[in-house]
């Protein structure tokens, strides 16, 4: 299994993020769904060091919107995630479950 | 390159002429008549994908090479205008400071901690700022301040800026203290072999 294969924990919070966003996935929008859901305070600039680093291995792709005036004038970047990235968190989810499966945490 | 004070006045004129729509709108359009007037050849104004998108932070405009397109945004109404001239060879902006119009709507927009982006500057990439900061600004003014207010708000900036310069400046100083051990081991084993 290469590389591209795997996602790291937080790479697959940030997939999971911008397949339940859908149209809406940029930078400030994922940051509050895995706050919301997974109730991690991340930074802005770990979440888009992450987008890159999976848009370098080709698992989601980005094109600019419009400029809009509460962002100062600068344009949001839109993520979705590409064929071979819905297949890969397929995988890294379909590993989990298989690792997690007849086994029980005794409660402390 | 670097324009002359008198490009800054193009600028104005083009924040005087449409403030009545700006300010009703918060993003205004400039007609391509408009634009000859002050002696621009060409201008766009929407679906603008552009990969070169630049973050403003000082007052310079640059020539571009190819049609300009003009943006005016009220970024901080009453107090400080920001103009930006968009092109397809990419974007430079001016910020205009302190022209005076008088408020109007009772709403009063918060200053974000200017030295907090500039720090971000040194640290991101072009492509990264844009994005950075765009969201930091969007969460600052639609969230943060509305919820906490203005002192809260720059705070939150603040950190929010830091906390990102060590998120993307954390791995790669990561990677070069690894060299720097890597380099070490070798050089030890270099010495003991040749022992």
């Amino acid at each position: 299994m290469g590389q591209n294969d795997t996602l790291g924990e937080f790479e697959h919070l940030v997939s999971v993020a911008i397949m339940r966003l859908r149209n809406n996935a940029y930078g400030m929008m994922i940051r509050t769904e895995i706050h919301k859901r997974a109730d991690r305070d991340v930074s802005i600039g770990a979440v888009y060091t992450t987008l890159e680093r999976l848009e370098q291995k080709g698992l989601v792709s980005s094109r600019v919107g419009e400029p809009t005036p509460e962002r100062g004038g600068r344009a949001k970047r839109y993520y979705k995630l590409t064929a071979s990235g819905v297949k890969t968190l397929k995988a890294s989810r379909g590993a989990l479950t298989r690792m997690w499966k007849g086994l029980r945490i005794a409660e402390a | 390159m670097k324009r002359k004070d008198s490009d800054f006045d193009l600028v104005r004129v083009l924040l005087s002429k449409s403030y009545e729509k700006l300010r009703s709108e918060g993003m205004v359009t400039i007609t391509d008549e408009a634009l000859k007037e002050i002696g621009f050849d060409k201008f766009e104004s929407s679906n603008i994908e552009r990969e070169n998108l630049l973050t403003f932070l000082n007052g310079t405009i640059t020539e571009s090479d190819q049609g300009v397109a003009v943006r005016v945004t009220e970024a901080f109404p009453g107090t400080r205008r920001t103009a930006r001239l968009l092109s397809t060879a990419g974007v430079k902006s001016a910020r205009i400071p302190e022209i005076e119009h008088p408020r109007q709507d009772g709403i009063v927009r918060a200053h974000l901690p200017r030295r907090a982006e500039q720090l971000a500057t040194l640290f991101f990439t072009k492509h990264l700022r844009e994005n950075v900061l765009g969201d930091l600004e969007e969460e600052f003014e639609t969230i943060i301040v509305p919820k906490f207010g203005v002192r809260f708000g720059r705070r939150w900036y603040w950190f929010q800026v830091v906390r990102s310069i060590w998120a993307v400046m954390g791995a790669s100083l990561l990677k070069l203290g690894l060299i720097a051990w890597l380099g070490r081991v070798a050089s030890w084993l270099l010495n003991k072999t040749s022992i």
